[in-house]
Protein backbone atom coordinates (compact mmCIF):
# COMPACT_ATOMS: atom_id res chain seq x y z
CA UNK A 1 0.00 0.00 0.00
CA UNK A 2 1.00 3.27 -0.87
CA UNK A 3 2.67 5.13 2.25
CA UNK A 4 -0.17 7.59 3.86
CA UNK A 5 1.57 10.79 4.16
CA UNK A 6 0.05 12.62 6.83
CA UNK A 7 0.32 16.10 6.25
CA UNK A 8 1.13 17.21 9.37
CA UNK A 9 1.69 21.18 8.83
CA UNK A 10 -2.00 21.29 7.65
CA UNK A 11 -3.08 18.95 10.86
CA UNK A 12 -1.11 21.66 12.94
CA UNK A 13 -3.10 24.59 11.35
CA UNK A 14 -5.82 22.78 11.84
CA UNK A 15 -5.47 21.97 15.73
CA UNK A 16 -4.19 25.69 16.03
CA UNK A 17 -7.49 27.09 14.27
CA UNK A 18 -9.37 24.99 16.82
CA UNK A 19 -7.91 25.86 20.16
CA UNK A 20 -10.66 27.57 21.98
CA UNK A 21 -9.49 28.21 25.65
CA UNK A 22 -10.03 25.64 27.80
CA UNK A 23 -10.72 24.83 31.91
CA UNK A 24 -8.39 22.87 33.29
CA UNK A 25 -9.47 19.70 34.79
CA UNK A 26 -9.62 20.16 38.70
CA UNK A 27 -7.13 17.94 40.18
CA UNK A 28 -8.21 14.22 40.72
CA UNK A 29 -8.81 14.69 44.79
CA UNK A 30 -10.76 17.63 44.02
CA UNK A 31 -12.86 15.77 41.59
CA UNK A 32 -12.88 12.85 44.06
CA UNK A 33 -14.48 15.04 46.73
CA UNK A 34 -17.58 15.92 44.34
CA UNK A 35 -18.11 12.64 43.02
CA UNK A 36 -18.21 10.96 46.55
CA UNK A 37 -20.82 14.04 47.93
CA UNK A 38 -22.64 12.96 44.65
CA UNK A 39 -22.34 9.35 44.97
CA UNK A 40 -23.18 9.03 48.90
CA UNK A 41 -26.54 11.59 48.52
CA UNK A 42 -27.21 9.12 45.38
CA UNK A 43 -27.03 6.31 47.44
CA UNK A 44 -28.53 7.46 50.30
CA UNK A 45 -31.82 8.33 48.32
CA UNK A 46 -32.18 4.46 46.50
CA UNK A 47 -30.91 3.44 50.18
CA UNK A 48 -34.71 5.47 51.49
CA UNK A 49 -36.22 4.14 48.19
CA UNK A 50 -35.06 0.59 48.37
CA UNK A 51 -35.82 0.40 52.34
CA UNK A 52 -33.91 0.69 55.16
CA UNK A 53 -33.61 -2.59 57.23
CA UNK A 54 -35.03 -1.90 60.69
CA UNK A 55 -32.26 -2.64 63.21
CA UNK A 56 -29.67 -0.79 61.20
CA UNK A 57 -29.57 1.77 64.22
CA UNK A 58 -28.19 -1.49 66.82
CA UNK A 59 -26.21 -2.59 63.74
CA UNK A 60 -24.14 0.46 63.73
CA UNK A 61 -22.82 -0.68 67.24
CA UNK A 62 -22.13 -3.82 65.57
CA UNK A 63 -18.67 -5.13 64.72
CA UNK A 64 -19.19 -7.07 61.94
CA UNK A 65 -21.84 -4.36 60.28
CA UNK A 66 -18.74 -1.89 61.22
CA UNK A 67 -15.92 -3.85 59.86
CA UNK A 68 -17.88 -5.07 56.07
CA UNK A 69 -18.98 -1.34 55.92
CA UNK A 70 -15.70 -0.24 56.52
CA UNK A 71 -13.80 -3.11 54.10
CA UNK A 72 -16.24 -1.95 51.17
CA UNK A 73 -16.30 1.15 51.96
CA UNK A 74 -12.38 1.13 51.53
CA UNK A 75 -12.97 -0.51 48.05
CA UNK A 76 -14.90 2.33 47.16
CA UNK A 77 -12.41 4.81 47.96
CA UNK A 78 -9.30 3.25 47.01
CA UNK A 79 -10.66 2.14 42.98
CA UNK A 80 -12.47 6.37 42.74
CA UNK A 81 -8.98 7.46 43.28
CA UNK A 82 -7.37 5.28 41.08
CA UNK A 83 -9.78 5.39 38.65
CA UNK A 84 -9.43 9.45 38.77
CA UNK A 85 -5.78 9.29 38.93
CA UNK A 86 -5.91 7.03 35.76
CA UNK A 87 -7.81 9.25 33.71
CA UNK A 88 -4.76 12.28 33.94
CA UNK A 89 -1.96 11.37 31.43
CA UNK A 90 0.92 10.96 33.47
CA UNK A 91 -0.87 11.31 36.92
CA UNK A 92 -0.25 7.76 37.47
CA UNK A 93 3.63 7.78 39.50
CA UNK A 94 3.58 4.16 39.99
CA UNK A 95 1.85 1.19 38.72
CA UNK A 96 1.56 -0.30 42.21
CA UNK A 97 -0.89 2.10 43.43
CA UNK A 98 -3.39 -0.19 41.27
CA UNK A 99 -3.17 -2.81 43.71
CA UNK A 100 -4.49 -0.76 46.64
CA UNK A 101 -8.51 -1.43 45.14
CA UNK A 102 -7.33 -5.05 44.72
CA UNK A 103 -5.87 -5.15 48.03
CA UNK A 104 -9.21 -4.01 49.58
CA UNK A 105 -10.79 -6.46 47.75
CA UNK A 106 -8.75 -8.80 48.90
CA UNK A 107 -9.86 -7.84 53.09
CA UNK A 108 -13.36 -7.91 52.11
CA UNK A 109 -12.61 -11.68 50.64
CA UNK A 110 -10.62 -12.86 53.52
CA UNK A 111 -12.84 -10.98 56.12
CA UNK A 112 -15.95 -13.01 54.95
CA UNK A 113 -13.98 -16.65 53.99
CA UNK A 114 -12.26 -15.89 57.70
CA UNK A 115 -15.90 -15.49 59.60
CA UNK A 116 -16.97 -18.67 57.40
CA UNK A 117 -14.21 -20.59 58.35
CA UNK A 118 -14.66 -20.32 62.00
CA UNK A 119 -17.83 -20.95 62.01
CA UNK A 120 -17.46 -25.02 60.65
CA UNK A 121 -16.70 -26.38 56.98
CA UNK A 122 -17.07 -23.74 54.31
CA UNK A 123 -17.71 -25.75 51.47
CA UNK A 124 -20.96 -27.00 54.10
CA UNK A 125 -21.68 -23.60 55.11
CA UNK A 126 -21.62 -22.39 51.43
CA UNK A 127 -24.12 -25.48 50.04
CA UNK A 128 -26.64 -23.99 52.41
CA UNK A 129 -26.70 -20.55 51.52
CA UNK A 130 -30.17 -19.71 49.72
CA UNK A 131 -29.75 -18.40 46.16
CA UNK A 132 -30.39 -14.30 46.71
CA UNK A 133 -30.51 -12.60 43.25
CA UNK A 134 -32.66 -9.62 44.89
CA UNK A 135 -29.21 -8.82 46.78
CA UNK A 136 -27.37 -8.61 43.29
CA UNK A 137 -30.46 -6.27 41.65
CA UNK A 138 -30.49 -4.06 45.20
CA UNK A 139 -26.03 -3.56 44.49
CA UNK A 140 -26.54 -2.53 40.99
CA UNK A 141 -29.07 -0.05 41.58
CA UNK A 142 -27.22 1.57 44.03
CA UNK A 143 -24.43 1.67 41.87
CA UNK A 144 -26.08 2.54 38.73
CA UNK A 145 -26.35 6.39 38.92
CA UNK A 146 -23.08 6.83 41.17
CA UNK A 147 -21.65 4.92 38.18
CA UNK A 148 -22.54 6.80 35.37
CA UNK A 149 -21.75 9.94 37.59
CA UNK A 150 -18.17 8.54 38.04
CA UNK A 151 -18.11 7.66 33.88
CA UNK A 152 -19.41 11.04 32.83
CA UNK A 153 -16.66 12.67 35.02
CA UNK A 154 -13.80 10.55 33.85
CA UNK A 155 -14.82 11.21 30.25
CA UNK A 156 -14.31 14.31 30.94
CA UNK A 157 -10.90 14.12 31.72
CA UNK A 158 -8.37 11.64 28.97
CA UNK A 159 -7.86 8.19 30.06
CA UNK A 160 -5.72 6.43 28.20
CA UNK A 161 -5.90 3.05 29.75
CA UNK A 162 -9.43 2.41 29.06
CA UNK A 163 -10.26 -1.23 29.97
CA UNK A 164 -8.03 -0.48 33.59
CA UNK A 165 -10.03 3.07 34.02
CA UNK A 166 -13.35 1.24 33.35
CA UNK A 167 -12.24 -1.66 35.73
CA UNK A 168 -11.76 0.77 38.76
CA UNK A 169 -14.87 2.84 37.81
CA UNK A 170 -17.02 0.20 38.01
CA UNK A 171 -15.50 -1.60 41.50
CA UNK A 172 -15.76 1.56 43.22
CA UNK A 173 -19.48 2.29 41.96
CA UNK A 174 -20.37 -1.86 42.35
CA UNK A 175 -18.68 -1.31 45.79
CA UNK A 176 -21.04 1.58 46.78
CA UNK A 177 -24.03 -0.36 45.74
CA UNK A 178 -22.97 -3.55 48.67
CA UNK A 179 -22.38 -0.52 50.95
CA UNK A 180 -25.84 0.55 50.17
CA UNK A 181 -26.75 -2.73 50.04
CA UNK A 182 -25.81 -3.67 53.61
CA UNK A 183 -28.30 -0.84 54.83
CA UNK A 184 -30.80 -2.48 53.50
CA UNK A 185 -30.29 -6.48 53.27
CA UNK A 186 -30.84 -7.73 56.77
CA UNK A 187 -28.86 -10.82 56.26
CA UNK A 188 -25.44 -10.49 57.64
CA UNK A 189 -24.34 -14.23 57.38
CA UNK A 190 -21.13 -14.16 55.64
CA UNK A 191 -21.77 -17.12 53.31
CA UNK A 192 -24.42 -14.74 52.17
CA UNK A 193 -22.33 -12.03 51.57
CA UNK A 194 -19.99 -13.46 49.96
CA UNK A 195 -21.91 -15.07 47.45
CA UNK A 196 -24.90 -12.76 46.85
CA UNK A 197 -22.71 -9.71 47.68
CA UNK A 198 -18.77 -10.01 47.30
CA UNK A 199 -19.01 -11.98 44.21
CA UNK A 200 -21.38 -9.88 42.17
CA UNK A 201 -19.31 -6.83 42.63
CA UNK A 202 -16.29 -9.22 41.52
CA UNK A 203 -17.83 -10.40 38.36
CA UNK A 204 -20.10 -7.13 37.28
CA UNK A 205 -16.82 -5.36 38.19
CA UNK A 206 -15.05 -7.83 35.07
CA UNK A 207 -17.97 -7.01 32.84
CA UNK A 208 -17.65 -3.24 33.07
CA UNK A 209 -14.16 -3.33 31.44
CA UNK A 210 -16.48 -4.10 28.25
CA UNK A 211 -17.55 -0.35 28.66
CA UNK A 212 -14.09 0.74 28.07
CA UNK A 213 -14.14 1.58 24.87
CA UNK A 214 -16.90 4.27 25.81
CA UNK A 215 -14.17 5.36 27.86
CA UNK A 216 -11.71 6.05 25.54
CA UNK A 217 -14.06 8.57 23.35
CA UNK A 218 -13.61 12.32 24.54
CA UNK A 219 -16.25 13.35 26.11
CA UNK A 220 -15.53 17.21 25.42
CA UNK A 221 -15.50 16.66 21.48
CA UNK A 222 -13.65 19.96 20.34
CA UNK A 223 -14.21 21.42 16.95
CA UNK A 224 -11.69 19.78 15.71
CA UNK A 225 -11.55 15.66 15.79
CA UNK A 226 -10.78 12.79 13.92
CA UNK B 1 1.13 24.48 27.32
CA UNK B 2 -0.93 27.16 29.82
CA UNK B 3 -1.00 30.07 26.79
CA UNK B 4 -2.18 27.17 24.53
CA UNK B 5 -4.81 26.48 27.30
CA UNK B 6 -6.20 29.93 27.28
CA UNK B 7 -6.22 29.90 23.27
CA UNK B 8 -3.49 31.77 21.95
CA UNK B 9 -2.72 30.30 18.87
CA UNK B 10 0.46 31.30 18.15
CA UNK B 11 1.68 29.76 21.24
CA UNK B 12 -0.24 26.69 20.57
CA UNK B 13 1.34 26.46 17.22
CA UNK B 14 4.80 26.63 18.68
CA UNK B 15 4.21 23.96 21.38
CA UNK B 16 2.70 21.52 18.59
CA UNK B 17 5.93 22.19 16.02
CA UNK B 18 8.60 21.47 19.08
CA UNK B 19 5.94 18.28 19.99
CA UNK B 20 6.43 16.89 16.81
CA UNK B 21 9.85 16.85 17.02
CA UNK B 22 9.76 15.50 20.53
CA UNK B 23 7.56 12.99 18.84
CA UNK B 24 9.66 11.99 16.39
CA UNK B 25 12.82 11.65 18.28
CA UNK B 26 10.20 9.24 21.26
CA UNK B 27 9.70 6.96 18.08
CA UNK B 28 13.05 6.28 16.78
CA UNK B 29 14.00 5.97 19.98
CA UNK B 30 11.44 3.28 20.76
CA UNK B 31 11.83 1.46 17.35
CA UNK B 32 15.75 2.40 16.82
CA UNK B 33 15.33 2.82 13.35
CA UNK B 34 13.44 5.34 10.42
CA UNK B 35 9.54 3.63 10.40
CA UNK B 36 7.58 4.64 7.31
CA UNK B 37 4.63 5.18 9.99
CA UNK B 38 6.91 7.57 11.90
CA UNK B 39 4.17 10.58 11.06
CA UNK B 40 0.86 8.58 11.75
CA UNK B 41 2.09 8.43 15.77
CA UNK B 42 3.29 12.01 15.53
CA UNK B 43 -0.34 13.41 14.13
CA UNK B 44 -1.90 10.82 16.31
CA UNK B 45 -0.24 12.17 19.46
CA UNK B 46 -0.83 15.69 18.54
CA UNK B 47 -4.30 15.06 18.08
CA UNK B 48 -4.28 13.15 21.27
CA UNK B 49 -2.30 16.07 23.01
CA UNK B 50 -5.17 18.37 21.55
CA UNK B 51 -7.72 16.74 23.10
CA UNK B 52 -6.42 16.37 26.48
CA UNK B 53 -4.53 19.33 26.57
CA UNK B 54 -7.47 20.90 29.64
CA UNK B 55 -6.34 17.91 31.57
CA UNK B 56 -2.73 19.74 32.11
CA UNK B 57 -1.94 20.42 35.61
CA UNK B 58 0.85 23.44 35.25
CA UNK B 59 1.29 22.23 39.06
CA UNK B 60 2.59 18.86 38.23
CA UNK B 61 5.74 18.78 34.97
CA UNK B 62 4.88 18.46 31.37
CA UNK B 63 6.86 15.71 30.45
CA UNK B 64 5.23 12.61 32.36
CA UNK B 65 2.09 14.15 31.07
CA UNK B 66 3.12 14.61 27.47
CA UNK B 67 5.39 11.48 27.30
CA UNK B 68 1.97 9.20 28.73
CA UNK B 69 -0.01 10.20 25.84
CA UNK B 70 2.81 9.73 23.71
CA UNK B 71 3.27 6.64 24.61
CA UNK B 72 -0.29 5.71 24.51
CA UNK B 73 -0.32 6.73 21.04
CA UNK B 74 3.11 4.86 19.88
CA UNK B 75 1.70 1.71 21.13
CA UNK B 76 -1.57 2.04 19.23
CA UNK B 77 -0.28 2.59 15.99
CA UNK B 78 2.98 0.40 16.45
CA UNK B 79 0.05 -2.56 17.19
CA UNK B 80 -1.96 -1.46 14.21
CA UNK B 81 0.66 -1.69 11.98
CA UNK B 82 1.85 -5.17 13.54
CA UNK B 83 -2.07 -6.20 13.13
CA UNK B 84 -1.80 -4.33 9.41
CA UNK B 85 1.27 -6.16 8.74
CA UNK B 86 0.46 -9.57 9.64
CA UNK B 87 -2.77 -9.88 7.75
CA UNK B 88 -1.79 -8.39 4.66
CA UNK B 89 0.41 -6.16 2.78
CA UNK B 90 -1.55 -4.57 0.15
CA UNK B 91 1.35 -2.81 -1.59
CA UNK B 92 2.96 -5.99 -2.24
CA UNK B 93 -0.28 -7.65 -3.32
CA UNK B 94 -1.12 -5.12 -6.05
CA UNK B 95 1.71 -4.35 -8.12
CA UNK B 96 2.29 -8.69 -8.42
CA UNK B 97 -1.03 -8.38 -9.74
CA UNK B 98 -0.68 -5.56 -12.43
CA UNK B 99 3.23 -6.19 -13.06
CA UNK B 100 3.56 -7.93 -16.24
CA UNK B 101 7.40 -8.86 -15.62
CA UNK B 102 6.93 -10.95 -12.58
CA UNK B 103 7.96 -14.34 -12.90
CA UNK B 104 4.93 -15.41 -10.74
CA UNK B 105 2.64 -13.15 -12.11
CA UNK B 106 2.79 -13.32 -15.44
CA UNK B 107 0.01 -15.34 -16.29
CA UNK B 108 -2.45 -12.91 -14.93
CA UNK B 109 -4.08 -11.20 -17.54
CA UNK B 110 -5.13 -7.46 -17.29
CA UNK B 111 -8.42 -7.58 -18.76
CA UNK B 112 -8.87 -10.47 -15.86
CA UNK B 113 -7.99 -8.02 -13.09
CA UNK B 114 -10.19 -5.45 -14.60
CA UNK B 115 -12.82 -7.89 -14.71
CA UNK B 116 -12.15 -9.05 -11.19
CA UNK B 117 -12.35 -5.27 -10.21
CA UNK B 118 -15.49 -4.74 -11.34
CA UNK B 119 -16.90 -7.56 -9.74
CA UNK B 120 -15.87 -6.27 -6.17
CA UNK B 121 -18.64 -4.49 -4.13
CA UNK B 122 -19.00 -1.28 -5.00
CA UNK B 123 -17.06 0.50 -1.78
CA UNK B 124 -14.45 -1.81 -2.23
CA UNK B 125 -13.77 -1.10 -5.85
CA UNK B 126 -13.77 2.40 -5.14
CA UNK B 127 -10.89 2.09 -2.13
CA UNK B 128 -9.15 -0.08 -4.20
CA UNK B 129 -9.24 2.00 -6.85
CA UNK B 130 -8.48 4.87 -5.17
CA UNK B 131 -5.36 3.56 -3.60
CA UNK B 132 -4.03 1.24 -6.78
CA UNK B 133 -5.18 3.41 -9.93
CA UNK B 134 -5.69 7.14 -8.67
CA UNK B 135 -2.88 7.25 -6.15
CA UNK B 136 -4.34 8.87 -3.49
CA UNK B 137 -3.78 8.40 -0.05
CA UNK B 138 -5.66 6.36 2.26
CA UNK B 139 -6.27 9.54 4.58
CA UNK B 140 -7.76 11.03 1.64
CA UNK B 141 -9.81 8.42 0.91
CA UNK B 142 -10.96 8.20 4.56
CA UNK B 143 -11.82 11.91 4.42
CA UNK B 144 -13.67 11.95 1.34
CA UNK B 145 -16.07 8.40 2.08
CA UNK B 146 -16.20 9.85 5.54
CA UNK B 147 -14.48 6.38 7.26
CA UNK B 148 -11.52 5.80 9.52
CA UNK B 149 -8.38 4.99 7.97
CA UNK B 150 -8.74 1.98 9.39
CA UNK B 151 -12.17 1.29 7.72
CA UNK B 152 -10.07 2.24 4.89
CA UNK B 153 -7.62 -0.33 5.09
CA UNK B 154 -9.79 -3.59 5.99
CA UNK B 155 -11.82 -2.69 3.32
CA UNK B 156 -8.47 -2.47 1.12
CA UNK B 157 -7.68 -5.84 2.46
CA UNK B 158 -10.72 -7.22 1.80
CA UNK B 159 -11.28 -6.06 -2.02
CA UNK B 160 -7.05 -7.75 -2.48
CA UNK B 161 -8.29 -10.52 -0.91
CA UNK B 162 -11.59 -11.24 -3.10
CA UNK B 163 -9.28 -10.18 -6.60
CA UNK B 164 -6.62 -12.66 -5.51
CA UNK B 165 -9.46 -15.51 -5.14
CA UNK B 166 -10.98 -14.08 -8.42
CA UNK B 167 -8.01 -14.35 -9.79
CA UNK B 168 -6.50 -17.73 -8.80
CA UNK B 169 -3.40 -16.22 -7.85
CA UNK B 170 -1.56 -17.35 -5.77
CA UNK B 171 0.58 -14.84 -4.04
CA UNK B 172 2.84 -15.08 -1.25
CA UNK B 173 1.79 -12.45 1.52
CA UNK B 174 4.80 -10.97 3.20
Amino acid sequence: MKSERPDLPLTIARLVRSATPVTPLARPSVRLARWAITSTALALVSVAILGVRSDVAAQMMNGWFVARATATLAIVVAAAIVAFVLSVPGAERSRLVRALPLAACLVWAVLLVGTIAANGSPLEVLLQVTPHPSCVLLIVATALLPGATLVRMLRDAAPLQAAWTAGFAGLASLAVGALGAQFVCSNDAAAHHLLWHFAPVVLLTVASIAVSPSLGRPHRQGPYST
Amino acid sequence: MLRAQQGEEEAYAELLVLLTAATRSYVRSRVGRLVPWIDDAVQETLVAVHHARHTFDDRRPFAPWFYAIARNRFVDVLRREQRVRQHESPGSVWPELASATDDRTSRVDMDAVQQALASLPPRQREIVEAIKLRDESVRDIAARLDMTMTSVKVTAHRGYRTLRRLLGVDLREE
